[in-house]
This record gives structure tokens, C-alpha cells and sequence, in this order.
């Protein structure tokens, strides 16, 4: 034994380089195999008509797929030629500037469009455009990343992009975003964040492909293994914050309780109920903050005096030392909705219809959390309504309001506070900061005031406001936040400041004038962007506060400051098809077809989909099952009727019949080894198999000697032989089993 | 290694003389039945491997024997060549000749050598052992490499060198050579590209108990005597049939094919360090019309190249570290061919 491997041993260095394999020098790791170019060719194909789907024509986003998996293929044969790394990156470059260029000339001349008609000419343009870059990208970016894997970072970069392009829109809660994918599947009633979570699945198919097709197939199944712990991690993230991405309440405005500030905490200490309150700050940055917090529906039309709607959800009427905070008391501010209604719930204090003041009817419709309901100021009476679409409404509720429909100025002689109230009450409502500088500042204020209507509360609550419009500074940028007193800081200093600064100052003036005031929180939306419709869009970033002042007989009334100077640029207005797609869905109807275009039923598309395939499978079986019985049945006859060719049809289906109750001939075997396996259960077919080879192999002339024997003599002694070796049940069982075949060789 | 492909060639040219007429294999058959009947009289349970055996030698091969002492080489080697009839009328060459191979043992001992003759006053060329039909090259691998290559020199060149004169060697010249697969202290092992010189490489292994029971029933007649009693076949009987065999079964092109994808089979197989060469593929050929023959046909079937190829091709190829059964390689890679061979008779195109 040793002798063997000595003799191995000695030989090997001399030994003759007779069957080098490739694989040994290395020719083969440089070749991709055809499965990971087929994954990644589907990758490419996908990935452009995807990022074509928003751009061009149906046409075109085929040809941009067909192009990008051609280019892929393409990759393959470009990676292994001989050119350099740069050249390929170059001759990319170029290719695409090429392409744009022809195509920028195919829009300027007119032969194709004087040929095929302007609509086709832009489709077979914007199909060859398409194309044409498809595949000059996907042909470069695979090749490169052949040649180096690390520049693979490359290819999945534009990959990510492109789906991210794709839903991009979708952000802030701007569920009509992208139109082309929303308006089809809201107009079918559906709702379009489950077409977009179907994209988002489609994207991580794309990559867990991409990933799969690693040459290395351990590389793969780790890159895979990645993918999926990021994918757990990523469903934990979303079951432990549903609501990460929408903000509660006041959409950052500070008008949470839960910021961990100072006063809460010792309001907490003191054991205090109501922990919402104002915060100042310096840098308050709403601008990003554009996503829908809910829908108010105005069920008659209304136009408020003001230009603004007012939709109050809090109010702050308790000075603390330092600013004003929500009432302790029970007396005060009843006005304001501790919770949802569960049932009709009249709201305690509530003004009435006046002179002033005339009904409206509201529904509210609720799309972040919000810990008490908010509504068009000032409501009378609140009322649960049923939730047409749970999933995208957190909270639907109906809001009976006493909206002012005269003016300020009318309210002028009007005597401010209520006779009802206790002085703890008036107390309450006027109680100011002590710092002296607010008096004389409120008293410098209403000189200004005409002689008659010096003494008038209102006029004077009115001056304090306009002298606030005129000399501050609108900026959501400012510096009082760290102040003792940052409304003093603010209203004796460079009066720059934003909404809570001008409220609180506002409140506080009128408070040393004695009038009854009270900041106000909650949205404030201007008027035109309902844009002729009857809804409201409210987003976070209509979160606002506001002064209000207690006039006897109208109840508490906005005196909102509108400041001259605007550093910081007011908010847009709201996504006009947004508002009056969440109308339509708040008044729990399906959005219309656009332009009586056939509305899209996604689960029914589904459904019809899945049973088309299961109808086509079925057919296919059926098919391939009669299939299977003629072929059976052909093969069967024609070893009785056949005529000079009689061996070889006789032999074929004498090995049907053996196939057929599970005697088949191995791989490798040959047909007499095999003939010799079976002689002990069908002794006929040795002969039947010797004629057969004979025929086959031997010479001409001696054929017919050598199979002498009458092939179908030997056929059907072989199945009588078959009949009375093979138990009944196994026979019955091949009969029913019509395929077998198939496999018979 | 192209001397010896040139060396075959040669043998091949020298035979194409003319056909064996009209009873070519009729005496091809003859000599099997003959011969089959005597080697099965003199040796039990044995069967397989006298075929095969009948196969080297009508295909004018050599075959190495491994397998253990007192299994019946000897027996089997000694009733081969009693069974061929010298009728040549060359003088000095015995029918049968056993050389025990020692490491002592020198060329001139195998192949002759010139004495001295004092009646011509010049040398002559005595006749070695190696000059006989049939030649017992009793464990081979016990001899010096040199003896060894001298050896396996005349079974390839059918001729023996001395001192600048060649002598030819029968035609019918056939070698049953034995190496122990055990006992390997103080041996030579032969070189794989020596064992190219064998057409198999057989590997016996214990008869079965019954074939044992009637080795000892024989006892007293020896068994040889009895084997003599039947009739043999003499020399130039062989030759025609060797002959007859080579230009009259028929052997598909299809074979060849199937030849050179099993030798290309092995020669890429992970497995092997060293493929087939060129010539075991020249020398299958004879071998499946050989075995066709003994197999009652005159036409080589896919069943030849099944049985054949591990013992011709065993012994050629060399495998990697860790592979044991090399039989086991061939037959795996023979697959693939054997496969087409059998599918190809199904083709309508191809039924004749």
C-alpha cells in the first residue's frame, strides 16, 4: 500500500501536463456563471422600468427594461474582452452622451414626425432614447462591476435611486404622491400606500436578487442573511413606533407636555393633571414638518371675518412666574374639550348663537394622534361619527361651532369679562407678569387710541395687537428661550420672535389693561387654501397660538397678531388634490374616476390575475396530460402496426411496459447489462434486446440473422411474462399513471 | 511512449495481409468454444476471468493478474498454453514457459543471450524463456526495474535485442504477468506508464464456496490432465482468429466516439491525476471485438465497452490523493458514453 503512494509520490513533480483544468488557472472565476447573469439581468430590466415608469410612455418603459437586461447580457462579453477598465467607463460615457443626442436630434427634425404622425414619432423616439441608454448604463455599470468587484457600489447606488425616485413623492404623508401611481389605484377606491408597500416589496426582491447572484454563492447567502436581520430590525423598529413618522398634537409646535422640560417636571411634582403647556425656543424649525395632521370638512359654507380659520385645541390662561400654562382651576377654560366624544357632548361655557356669532357644522377627521380633539373655535357641541377608513383615519368626529361672523370692530362698546365669573375667575384671566415695563408699555400703547375709544376694552385689545403687527418681527428664529421672562425678553428687546412669543406678549399686555386674555393654541389655517373647496388641510406646520379676549356676551374672541415683518417664509398652501382626496375619503365615498377612466380594482386586479394563472395552469395540465395518454397510446400502437422499423418501435415499447410498473434502465447502463437485470422476471426480453442492438450495431447483412426472432413475438412474450411477475395493484397503478414513459429509455 | 504507438501500428500493418476467407470467425468462434472449455476444465469458478483473459489474448494483449497465491494463475497461464498446439515448425518455441520473477534476476535471463559455439566458431543466440505462446511472468514486481523494462520492451515490441541482433518473438506470443496486491515488501512496483503495456489489469478474487467444493472434488485426477483430454486449438488457429476478429466484427463509429469522450471524460475528471492514453484507446478496439466474439456476436455492442473499460483503462490512470477505487472512476466516467451508445439505437434516423 505504501509502495502505491511512493511510487505517486516520486512521480507527481515529473508529471505530464496532460489535463490542465481551467479551473486550476483560473480562467473560470473570471466568468460570471448564467444564473447570476439571469438574476441580474431581471435586476436591470426591473430597476429601468422602474425609473422609466414616471418619465415616458408605456412603450418606451418596455424598451428601457428590454435594453437594460440586454446590456447586462452584454456586460458579460464586455467584461471578458480586452478592454481596459477606463476605456469601458469612457466608451459609457460617450455612449449615453450619444444616445441623448440623437435623441435631442430626433425631437428637433421633423422627417419622423412628418412620417409616422407626431404621437407615434415621440413613442418610437422616446422607445429608442430609452432604450438606447438602458442599455448603454446597464452594460457599463455590469461590466465595471465585473471587472472590480468594489465598484459594484456603483450599480447598487443607481438601483437604490431609482426606486427611491420612484417613491419619493410619497414623503410627508402625501398619500396622492406619485400621481401616476396613486391617481389609478385611489380613483379605484383603494388605498395607494399598499401599492406602494407591493413597490417597496418589488425593491427588496431586486436586491436580495442582486445579492443572490453573487458569483461566490456563501457571499451570497451572507450579503442574503444581512439583508434579512436589517429587514427584522427594520419590522421591530415599526412595531415599536407605528407612528414614528407623524407627529402628535401641536406637529412640534411645543404644544406637547412631553418634552421633559423643567416646569413639567415640577408640574408633574405638583401632581397636576394637565401637562400640556408652551415652549419657548429658539430655533423652531417647522418648515419640514408638511405632514397632514387631519381634515376638517365645513359642512356650510362659512368665511371667517378674520381671513383665517381658527381651530382651537388648547388654551393657557395660568401665569406660573415665568409664562403662561394650562388652568389648574376647574372654573376656568371649560370652554376647552378634555377628550373625544363618545357621545353627544355639548362643551360647557359655550357661547351662543348671537348676533355675533352663527352656527356651523364641521367634521373633523383626525390622520396623526392627537390627544383632545380640536375644531373650528368655538364649539358648541361635539359628536363621535363612524370612521369610513380606519386604517388611514386615527378619529372621526362631528363639531357643532359658534364661529364669529361679525367683525371686531363691531364688537367695539362691548364690555370684555363675564358678570358670571368670580374675581378669582377675573383674577385668574388678568393676572400679568409683575415686571412694571408691561403696564407702562400698555399704557404708551392705547395713547395712540382715539380719545372715545381709549377707555373701550376691545379697541384697546385691538391697539395692543396692531401695535404687536406693526413693530414685530415674524422669525422662527430667535433668543429669549433662556431669559427669566422670555416674553419680556422678547417684547423689550428686538420684538423678534414667533407666534408663541407675539401670543404670549399680546396676552399680557391686555392683562395689564385689565381685560380678561388667555392664549389660545392649536392650527391656524388661512382661508384661501381651501381654494373654493369645503375642506381644510391642516398640516404640522399650521400649528399656531394665538391671544384671545373673553368679550361679555360673544365669548372668548381671536385677536390674533398678523406681524408686518416676516423673516421666516410663511408656509405654503396645502396640496390642493391631497385635501380634496381626503375629503372625498373623509365623506366615506370612493374618490370618482378620472376622467371616466376604468377604475382599478387592486385586490379584484389580484384575484383576476391569480385565477387567470390558475385557469392556465390548469390548461396546461390538462393539456400535457392528453398529451401524455396519445403519446402512451402512439407508441403503443406502433409496435403492432410498425413495419420495417418493427425493432426498434417493438423495443421501445416493450420498454414502456417495463417503465411502466417501475423497471427502468439506469444511467450509464447498457441495454443488455440492463436486459440481464431483468432476465429473472422477464426472460423474453434478453432476446428482444440482443435483436435490437443487433439491429443497430451489427452488420448489415447478418441484422436480420442475429435477430432472427420475431421482435413482436418476443414483445408479447415479454408482457405475458410481465403479467404473471409484476403483482396486479403495481399494474393497475401504471395504468393509472399514463406518463411513465417518459422515463423509459 | 510513441515508440510503443509506433510499435502497434507496426503489428497491426503486419497483419493486414488478407482475411482468414471464408471461415474467419467461424474458426474465431471455434477457438473460443476450444479454449473456454478447456481453461473452465482446468480451473473452477473462474469463468469471468477466463473470458477476459481469452479476450487479451485473441485481442493480442498481455494481462496482469493480481490476486493472491494458490488462486489458479498458474494453473490458468500453464492450461492456456498446453491448449495451443504448436504447428508453426519454428524450432525453440515451447508452448508454455513460467519465469519467477527475483530481485537476482537479469535481462539476458529472460530474453537469451549469444554463446559461444565452438562448432561455428561464432556465437549463437540461445533462446530465454520469453521465446513461448504463452509466458507466466510470475511476480513481476519482485524484479529490478531493468529486468522489468526488459521485459515489458519485448511484450510491447514482440521482439527481443542481443547484442545488436533482434530477434522477433512468436506471434502469437502472450503474457499472463502476476503481481501480489499485498506482500509488497522488497517489490518494484510497476509504473503506471509500464502498466500501459497490459491490456487489463484483472483483479481475481476468492471463487465462491461451491467452485471451491469442486476444486476439491476432483482430487485425485489433477485437473489439467483432465483439461487435456479435451480438444485444443493449435497456433495458427489463434492467428486466423486473431485476425479474422480485427477485420470481420463489426464495430460502430459510434465506439470510437464513445472511446475518445470516455478517455476525455477521465483525462478532466477531478478525480484523476493522469488519464488514458493514446494507446489504450488503439488497443480497446481489438479488445471489444474480442469480447464480442466471446460473447457470441460479430458486431461490438455498448455491453463490451461497459464490461471492458474498468479493466482497461483501471490501471492506466492515475488518481489523486485519497482515491482508492480507480475501476470505480472509470466506470463513472464511462456513463456518459455508454449512455449516448444505448440512446442512439432509440433514434429513428439511426435504425437501419
Amino acid at each position: 500500500m505504501s509502495a502505491r503512494k511512493e511510487s505517486k509520490k516520486t512521480r507527481s513533480p515529473g508529471r505530464v501536463p496532460g489535463q490542465p483544468s481551467g479551473r486550476a488557472l483560473g480562467f473560470a472565476a473570471a466568468r460570471e456563471p448564467w444564473l447570476a447573469t439571469g438574476a441580474r439581468m431581471i435586476v436591470h430590466g426591473v430597476t429601468a422600468a422602474v425609473f422609466s415608469w414616471p418619465l415616458t410612455v408605456p412603450e418606451a418603459v418596455v424598451a428601457a427594461a428590454v435594453g437594460s437586461a440586454l446590456g447586462a447580457l452584454s456586460a458579460r462579453f464586455v467584461a471578458a474582452s480586452k478592454l481596459r477598465l477606463g476605456a469601458i467607463l469612457g466608451f459609457g460615457v460617450a455612449g449615453l452622451f450619444a444616445v441623448f443626442f440623437i435623441g435631442g436630434l430626433w425631437g428637433r427634425t421633423d422627417i419622423a414626425a412628418q412620417a409616422l404622425g407626431p404621437g407615434q414619432a415621440l413613442r418610437v423616439g422616446d422607445a429608442l432614447e430609452f432604450s438606447l441608454a438602458a442599455f448603454v448604463l446597464s452594460t457599463t455599470l455590469r461590466a465595471v462591476t465585473l471587472r472590480r468587484a468594489a465598484l459594484s457600489a456603483i450599480e447598487v447606488a443607481f438601483i437604490a435611486l431609482a426606486f427611491g425616485q420612484l417613491v419619493v413623492a410619497h414623503q410627508d404623508g402625501a398619500i396622492n404622491r406619485p400621481f401616476e401611481i396613486a391617481d389609478p389605484i385611489i380613483s379605484g377606491g383603494s388605498d395607494p400606500t399598499i401599492a406602494l408597500m407591493i413597490i417597496g416589496g418589488v425593491a427588496a426582491a431586486v436586491v436580495i436578487l442582486l445579492l443572490l447572484s453573487e458569483r461566490n454563492i456563501v457571499r451570497g447567502v451572507f450579503h442574503l442573511g444581512a439583508v434579512a436581520l436589517l429587514l427584522v430590525f427594520g419590522l421591530f423598529v415599526v412595531g415599536l413606533m407605528p407612528e414614528a413618522t407623524v407627529p402628535e398634537t401641536g406637529g412640534g409646535l411645543g404644544l406637547r407636555g412631553d418634552d421633559g422640560s423643567e416646569e413639567q417636571r415640577r408640574q408633574e411634582q405638583a401632581g397636576r393633571r394637565n401637562n400640556e403647556q408652551l415652549e419657548f425656543r429658539d430655533n423652531y424649525d417647522n418648515a419640514q414638518n408638511r405632514v397632514p395632521v387631519g381634515v376638517v370638512l365645513l359642512h356650510d359654507d362659512y368665511s371667517s371675518p378674520t381671513g383665517v380659520y381658527y381651530l382651537r385645541q388648547g388654551a393657557f390662561s395660568q401665569y406660573n412666574g415665568r409664562r403662561l400654562v394650562a388652568a389648574t382651576r376647574a372654573d376656568v377654560d371649560r370652554d376647552i374639550a378634555r377628550g373625544f366624544p363618545t357621545s353627544p357632548t355639548p362643551i360647557t361655557d359655550a357661547p351662543d348663537e348671537s348676533f355675533f356669532r352663527g352656527s356651523i357644522e364641521t367634521t373633523v377627521a383626525l390622520l396623526a394622534t392627537h390627544n383632545r380633539p380640536f375644531a373650528l373655535e368655538a364649539p358648541v357641541e361635539l359628536r363621535p361619527e363612524p370612521n369610513p377608513n380606519p386604517r388611514r383615519f386615527k378619529r372621526l368626529y362631528r363639531a357643532r361651532s359658534a364661529v364669529l361672523i361679525a367683525d371686531h370692530i363691531s364688537m367695539l362698546g362691548l364690555p370684555v369679562g363675564d358678570a358670571m365669573w368670580s374675581d378669582e375667575v377675573l383674577r385668574h384671566y388678568t393676572e400679568a407678569p409683575p415686571d412694571p415695563r408691561y403696564r407702562e408699555l400698555a399704557e404708551r400703547i392705547i395713547i395712540g387710541l382715539p380719545e372715545d375709544l381709549r377707555d373701550d376694552p376691545v379697541a384697546r385689545a385691538l391697539s395692543v395687537t396692531q401695535y404687536l403687527s406693526e413693530e414685530g418681527t415674524y422669525s422662527l428664529r430667535s433668543r429669549h428661550a433662556d431669559a427669566d421672562d422670555p416674553t419680556g425678553s422678547f417684547l423689550f428687546g428686538d420684538l423678534t420672535g414667533y407666534c408663541v412669543h407675539f401670543s404670549h406678549a399680546a396676552t399680557y399686555l391686555m392683562r395689564t389693561l385689565g381685560i380678561p386674555a388667555r392664549v389660545a393654541t392649536g392650527y391656524a389655517v388661512d382661508e384661501a387654501s381651501r381654494q373654493g373647496g369645503s375642506a381644510i388641510l391642516v398640516s404640522g406646520q399650521a400649528s399656531h397660538a394665538w391671544p384671545e379676549v373673553y368679550v361679555d356676551g360673544v365669548g372668548w374672541v381671536v385677536m390674533d397678531v398678523a406681524p408686518q415683518t416676516v423673516l421666516s417664509a410663511p408656509p405654503g398652501p396645502p396640496d390642493p388634490d391631497l385635501q380634496r382626496l381626503l375629503a372625498e375619503l373623509v365623506r366615506g365615498q370612493q374618490p370618482l374616476p378620472i376622467d371616466g377612466e376604468a377604475a382599478i380594482d387592486l385586490g379584484g386586479a389580484v384575484r383576476d390575475a391569480l385565477l387567470w394563472v390558475g385557469r392556465g395552469l390548469g390548461v396546461l395540465a390538462l393539456v400535457a396530460f392528453v398529451f401524455v395518454v396519445l403519446g402512451r397510446l402512439w407508441r403503443r400502437s406502433a409496435a403492432l402496426f410498425a413495419g420495417d422499423a418493427a425493432s426498434r418501435v417493438v423495443y421501445r415499447a416493450a420498454l414502456d411496459s417495463l417503465s411502466a410498473v417501475g423497471i427502468r434502465r439506469d444511467y450509464g447502463e447498457s441495454r443488455e447489462a440492463f436486459a440481464r437485470r431483468v432476465e429473472g422476471l422477464v426472460p423474453s426480453f434478453g432476446p428482444l434486446t440482443g435483436g435490437h442492438v443487433a439491429a443497430h450495431f451489427g452488420a448489415s447483412t447478418d441484422a436480420g440473422e442475429v435477430g432472427a426472432a420475431d421482435p413482436r413475438a418476443l414483445f408479447r412474450d415479454v408482457r405475458r411474462e410481465l403479467r404473471a411477475a409484476v403483482p396486479r395493484r403495481r399494474r393497475v397503478l401504471a395504468i393509472l399513471s399514463p406518463w411513465t414513459w417518459l422515463f423509459s429509455r | 511512449m510513441r515508440d510503443h504507438m509506433e510499435s502497434v501500428s507496426m503489428t497491426e500493418s503486419n497483419e493486414s495481409a488478407e482475411a482468414g476467407g471464408d471461415t474467419g470467425l467461424e474458426v474465431a468462434r471455434r477457438v473460443v468454444d476450444r479454449l473456454r472449455a478447456r481453461l473452465r476444465a482446468a480451473i473452477r469458478g473462474r469463468d469471468e476471468t477466463i473470458d477476459l483473459v481469452l479476450t487479451a489474448m485473441l485481442a493480442d494483449g498481455h494481462v496482469l493478474l493480481e490476486d493472491f497465491p494458490g488462486s489458479g494463475k498458474t494453473t490458468l497461464a500453464r492450461a492456456l498454453g498446453e491448449s495451443v498446439r504448436e504447428d508453426s515448425g519454428i524450432e525453440g518455441i515451447a508452448p508454455f514457459r513460467r519465469i519467477q520473477f527475483t530481485p537476482d534476476l537479469l535481462p539476458s535471463d529472460i530474453t537469451g543471450t549469444n554463446v559461444f559455439d565452438v562448432e561455428t566458431n561464432g556465437f549463437t543466440f540461445r533462446r530465454g524463456p520469453i521465446f513461448a505462446h504463452v509466458v507466466l511472468a510470475d511476480e513481476i514486481n519482485r524484479t529490478s526495474p531493468k529486468v522489468q523494462a526488459a521485459m515489458l520492451e519485448a511484450m510491447g515490441e514482440k521482439q527481443v535485442t542481443a547484442d545488436d541482433t533482434t530477434h522477433a518473438l512468436d506471434d502469437l506470443f502472450f503474457v499472463i504477468a502476476t503481481q501480489n496486491p499485498l506482500d509488497l515488501a522488497g517489490t518494484y512496483p510497476l509504473p503506471t506508464p509500464q502498466l500501459d503495456r497490459f491490456l487489463f489489469k484483472l483483479v481475481m478474487r476468492h471463487i465462491a464456496p461451491e467452485a471451491e467444493l469442486e476444486v476439491l472434488d476432483q482430487y485425485p485426477t489433477p485437473s489439467l490432465v483432465r483439461a487435456a483430454e479435451l480438444p485444443g486449438v493449435s497456433r495458427s488457429e489463434v492467428i486466423k482468429a486473431r485476425r479474422a476478429i480485427r477485420h470481420d466484427v463489426r464495430i460502430d463509429p459510434l465506439f470510437k466516439q464513445a472511446l475518445v469522450d470516455l478517455a476525455n471524460a477521465l483525462r478532466s475528471d477531478e478525480r484523476v491525476l493522469q488519464g488514458a492514453s493514446t494507446r489504450s484507446l488503439v488497443l480497446s478496439l481489438p479488445a471489444l471485438q474480442a469480447r464480442a466474439v466471446i460473447e457470441g456476436r460479430d458486431y461490438v455492442s455498448p455491453d463490451d465497452l461497459e464490461a471492458l473499460a474498468p479493466h482497461i483503462f483501471e490501471h492506466r490512470i492515475e488518481c489523486a490523493a485519497g482515491i482508492d477505487d480507480a475501476a470505480a472512476v472509470v466506470r463513472d466516467c464511462a456513463r456518459g458514453p455508454i449512455e449516448a451508445l444505448a440512446q442512439v439505437s432509440l433514434k429513428k434516423s439511426s435504425t437501419k
